[in-house]
């Protein structure tokens, strides 16, 4: 389902060069939750940004359903994140313009897809988890748990066969945090899509079918 | 001095921000030395008019303590002795200045200026010592018959040498003239022509048919007890005036100065109130900016005051980063607006020299005072601009303002109450109307201008809220446009209000044009009925008045298939220290082949009382701004004395800025003892050709001269090219509002796409293309566009009403006729909707461009 060989990454930071990433290779199959795991500054959120297909990856290569993410152009590699993929952040990035409801659709309004059937999906998700009274707020108007719990909530709304979430509790108190990972885990679950990770928390990566810890930009195993 | 070092760290921070944010820190500058440019370049092209006429007429006397002059005619010479014999004199001189053609070089003419070698040394700054003359050459100067001096540009330009002869005819008299001599123009000398040249006053009197007149006496005085020379001049005009005649105008230089001031004020007027305009729009592009970048900056300010920066060094530390960023921008628009006024200074020129006075102006004067108070405009307006939002940065609490994402979202938004002082501006617009109207302080037409662009600036947020309500396109960029705009509202708002005064004044200064251009056209067909006009052709290169041959009129009754010759002379004097123009005319051949739109009249013939008595026809701006009906009485200052004349009706004319007073011709030379001409009007029997005829005077002419022969059509395009040269700089300025405007587009659209880039990031890993990405800025450049175009072409058409009927009428009192020009309005229109969207490209491509993983990285 998803598959990286001898992955690198390398940023140019004026003189000096920082190899994020020097070669993974990993493979996840459909259905996996994997938790991401490795001191701050290893290349996590790089990782995540190279499989969400956000960015390229210096050499090597990513399969996404066997697409080639590390050769595709950049119109391709959108098309494939409106159709595939699902991501949350660590500071619950909602559109602070749109209401909650709007945000949850977003990913469907960017692609033309919006009508009554997606409305009725997104009423769902946002019923299952637990904002359908606050459809119709502003973002601000909103707690961090809550955002986050939206946020998780347009990360589905497409169905995409892959969630990305780059440290979604890294801003919540532990209730929150649980309630939100518990909720990942049984959305992800239940509409059987593959969930990436990327976490501190060891309790967090417990609960996940797997974990990968990543050192200086390599897997330890 | 803890401030000090704070502001050392904060500064250094806003340095590499600077330079992180290259292309917005580049606009901003440029919106700053824009609008700072505006300024300057019209002061600059203002003050350099001003100081060349000043020096034009100082190139010839220097600077005199006492200045006897002939206004509208020239003084007889026997005042020379009179003058002589007064024991406060010390020193005086008389000039004599004409213009001339020069048959053998068409197109060209001198401007001749006949001196007294002798008696000039004092006062003379052009003096001929200083060129090729050393004293011995005096004599030979004087003794030498027809001597000249030209100019070495002049010479050289005509391949003239020493020792050749020049032809040069004025007012019918042909001279030969003796290159003699060289002058070289000193280059800083302001004013100095390569038309001047110079000979013994005698040989110009001779040469030209001026024997016993002159124009001007200059004279220095010898200073009173105290060593000083008022109370001898107050004396001195006293003891004179019963010696004077009624056209002399006798006093001290200064007074000179104030009525070139006047003279040119009409003029400047226009400058001023653009310049008005260019401050207002600049003003908002500062303010927009500096408000940009303390928007931008407010997390690194939590920071600093979650680390115990109190609110007042907030403030102060904005608004010193601003200021220091203003002076950077003042400083480039010093140099910018100098450039724009030197390519300026051609148009400017010729334009008053048709209008008002022969006038050269080869390089810019720079005033330093008006770079200096440019320069403060600018770093006031951004100060002040920097003053509110850094007021509410500092109020902001520490932890609202490290909070990402969304700080910016609770950052200012316009609010309704901006309707109160829109409405308060409008209220002004017409109080200020009145004033200029009915309370005879025609100066606050301008302000009247000024508070109707401000009302709608107050309205531009609220009007964009509006826009932002209204359903949007079902596409998704134009959706989350709509959003996007809406919230960006506390800074597209600025945007769309600098964007909608400029359109108000470009649509304004379009509509009064084209009206003013249609009136004077539809003027020009219905009041210029003659088939033929002769002119002396250096009234239309040089703008002067010299007098027509007096052959050419014999000739053209002569001449057949000629109906009638109907005469014109026009001079420009001081009427109760307002210019005006005095015309002659044979009324009755006016009043039958071409007469005159008359307004209101004295009961019975208004013709028939000119030609019988002392009565004149006014123009409707002459009576309006002297406020005279028929019936009322002028005094006319002539060489036969102070003469009253009545008004006997008032007639429709766009001639002449200043009004026209026109006698009948008998009248006038009885009057003033002038016989000369200015223009001949030909009226051809019906069936002749004008083109034979024209033909015909023109060969006839050829040997006495070089005449300007127009035909009905000709002279109407002559007319209306002169119109066009005049209001050439307004229609520069109005692009250059248009761009500045459009500027201010990109610039916030910029300013936001930078605050906005971790948004960009979501969009596009939510899966958003780079297209929409670029659409979604290009739409919301479009809410901006719609928002301040819309305010902007409703307020142009509230502005051309007051350009028309207030200050149009209140400084100028024409009466300018409606006319709208759909299609200059639609290409206005179109204009700006280009501009817009051209100006949205740089941000909308930067913005499509980020890379999705970097944008959600930053901060
Ligand atoms: N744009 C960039 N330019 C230069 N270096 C970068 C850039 N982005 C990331 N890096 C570097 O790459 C390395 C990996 O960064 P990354 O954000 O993937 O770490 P992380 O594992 O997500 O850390 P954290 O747990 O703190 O979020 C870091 O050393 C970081 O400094
Ligand atoms: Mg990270």
């Amino acid at each position: 389902m998803l598959e990286t060989r001898d992955l690198h990454k390398s940023y140019q930071a004026g003189e000096a060069r920082v190899d994020a990433l020097r070669g993974i290779t990993l493979k996840i199959l459909a259905g996996e939750i994997v938790a991401i795991t490795g001191p701050s500054g290893c290349g996590k959120s790089t990782l995540l940004h190279l499989l969400g297909a956000l960015d390229t990856p210096t050499s090597g290569q990513v399969y996404l359903e066997g697409h080639p993410l590390h050769s595709l152009n950049d119109d391709k590699l959108t098309a494939l994140r409106r159709l595939k993929i699902g991501f949350v952040f660590q500071f619950f990035h909602l559109l602070p313009t749109l209401t909650v409801e709007e945000n949850v659709l977003l990913p469907l309004l960017l692609s033309g897809r919006v009508n009554p059937l997606a409305r009725a999906r997104a009423r769902d998700l946002l019923t299952s988890v637990q904002l359908a009274d606050r459809s119709h707020h502003r973002p601000h108007q909103l707690s961090g748990g809550q955002l986050q719990r939206a946020a998780i909530a347009r990360a589905l709304i497409h169905q995409p066969s892959i969630l990305l979430a780059d440290e979604p509790t890294g801003n919540l108190d532990s209730a929150s945090s649980n309630a939100v990972i518990e909720l990942i885990t049984r959305l992800a679950r239940k509409e059987k899509t593959t969930v990436l990770l990327v976490t501190h928390s060891q309790s967090v990566a417990a609960t996940a079918d797997r974990q990968i810890q990543l050192v200086d930009g390599r897997i330890q195993s | 001095m803890n401030w000090l070092r704070t502001f050392r760290v904060f500064l250094a921070h806003g340095g590499r921000d600077f330079f992180r944010h290259k292309t917005l820190s580049l606009l901003n500058l440029t919106a700053l030395a824009v609008g700072v440019a505006a300024i300057v370049a019209i002061q600059t092209v203002n003050e350099t008019a001003l100081r060349s006429f000043r020096a034009s007429l100082d190139l010839v006397a220097g600077r005199p303590d006492f200045t006897v002059e002939g206004q509208g005619f020239r003084l007889p010479e026997n005042l020379i002795p009179i003058l002589r014999q007064d024991p406060a004199i010390r020193e005086l001189t008389p000039t004599l200045t004409l213009i001339a053609s020069l048959p053998s070089h068409p197109g060209e003419f001198i401007h001749l200026i006949g001196v007294d070698p002798f008696s000039n040394t004092e006062l003379v700054t052009y003096r001929l010592q200083d060129t090729l003359l050393t004293p011995a050459d005096a004599t030979a100067f004087v003794s030498e018959p027809n001597t000249i001096a030209i100019t070495r540009p002049l010479a050289d330009r005509l391949h003239l040498k020493i020792g050749d002869s020049l032809r040069a005819v004025s007012g019918g008299h042909q001279a030969n003239l003796q290159i003699r001599f060289l002058l070289e123009p000193s280059p800083d000398l302001i004013g100095a022509d390569d038309h001047l040249a110079i000979a013994d006053i005698a040989t110009v009197q001779s040469s030209f048919g001026l024997l016993g007149q002159i124009d001007r006496i200059d004279a220095l005085l010898l200073p009173d007890a105290d060593g000083k020379i008022t109370s001898a001049q107050a004396d001195l005009l006293t003891r004179l005036t019963p010696h004077l005649p009624a056209n002399a105008r006798a006093g001290s230089p200064e007074r000179r100065g104030q009525e070139v001031g006047k003279m040119l004020g009409a003029f400047q007027l226009n400058l001023t109130a653009l310049s008005l305009i260019a401050l207002v729009v600049g003003m908002f592009l500062v303010t927009n900016t500096v408000a940009a970048n303390v928007a931008r900056r407010r997390s690194e300010l939590g920071l600093l005051r979650s680390l115990g920066l109190d609110r007042r060094s907030v403030i102060f530390l904005l608004v010193g980063e601003s200021l220091l960023l203003s002076l950077l921008g003042s400083t480039l628009g010093i140099f910018l607006g100098l450039q724009v006024a030197r390519t300026l200074l051609h148009s400017v020129s010729s334009t008053i020299t048709s209008h008002y006075v022969l006038l050269s102006m080869t390089d810019i004067a720079v005033n330093p005072w008006s770079l200096l108070l440019a320069g403060l405009a600018g770093l006031l307006a951004a100060g002040l601009a920097a003053w509110w939002p850094a007021r509410e940065a500092s109020l902001v609490p520490p932890v609202d303002a490290l909070q990402p994402g969304n700080s910016a979202d609770r950052a200012s938004s316009p609010h309704s109450l901006a309707l109160r002082p829109a409405l308060l501006c409008f209220l002004l617009t017409l109080i200020f109307s009145a004033t200029a109207l009915y309370g005879r302080i025609p100066r606050t037409g301008f302000l009247a201008a000024l508070s109707i662009l401000l009302a709608a600036a107050f309205l531009a947020p609220s009007l964009g809220r509006f826009f932002a309500r209204l359903p949007s396109l079902p596409f998704p960029s134009a959706i989350l446009a709509r959003s996007a705009f809406s919230r960006g509202l506390h800074r597209h708002g600025l945007a769309a209000a600098a964007l909608s005064v400029a359109v108000a004044m470009a649509i304004g200064v379009t509509i009064m044009v084209h009206s003013f251009r249609a009136t004077v056209d539809q003027w020009i067909g219905e009041s210029i009925k003659a088939d033929l006009f002769i002119a002396p052709s250096t009234n239309l290169i040089a703008g002067a008045l010299e007098p027509l041959d007096p052959i050419a009129e014999s000739l053209a009754l002569a001449t057949p298939g000629v109906l009638a010759v109907g005469t014109y002379r026009e001079v420009r004097l001081f009427l109760d220290g307002l210019p005006a123009k005095l015309a002659a005319c044979k009324l009755d051949v006016l009043r039958i082949h071409n007469p005159l739109t008359l307004l209101s009249a004295l009961p019975g013939d208004p013709y028939e009382l000119c030609q019988k008595g002392d009565y004149a026809l006014i123009s409707e701006n002459f009576a309006r701004r002297r406020r005279l009906q028929p019936g009322s009485s002028i005094s006319l200052p002539t060489p036969t004395g102070l003469r009253s004349i009545q008004v006997a009706a008032i007639f429709r004319d766009y001639t002449s800025e200043s009004g026209l007073l026109l006698l009948d011709r008998a009248t006038y030379q009885r009057l003033t003892q002038d016989q000369g001409l200015t223009s001949l009007a030909i009226h051809l029997q019906p069936g002749i050709s004008a083109q034979a005829v024209g033909d015909s005077l023109r060969e006839q002419l050829r040997p006495r001269g070089e005449f300007l022969i127009y035909s009905q059509a000709g002279l109407r395009e002559e007319a209306l090219r002169i119109f066009d040269r005049s209001f050439a700089v307004t229609t520069l300025l109005r692009t250059l509002a248009i761009a500045v405007a459009a500027l201010g587009v990109t610039l916030s659209l910029t300013a936001l796409g930078v605050e906005r880039t971790r948004e960009i990031g979501i969009l596009r890993a939510t899966g958003a293309s780079r297209t929409q990405i670029l659409r979604t800025i290009m739409f919301e450049s479009a809410y901006l566009g719609a928002t301040g175009i819309t305010l902007g072409i409703v307020t142009g058409f509230a502005v051309a009403l007051i350009l028309m009927q207030v200050i149009n009428r209140a400084f100028f009192g024409w009466t300018i006729d409606w006319h709208t020009p759909y299609p200059s309005l639609i290409y206005v229109t179109l204009g700006m909707i280009l501009a817009c969207l051209l100006a949205s490209l740089p941000p909308a491509w930067r913005a499509s461009r980020l890379s999705p993983a970097e944008a959600l990285r930053s901060e």
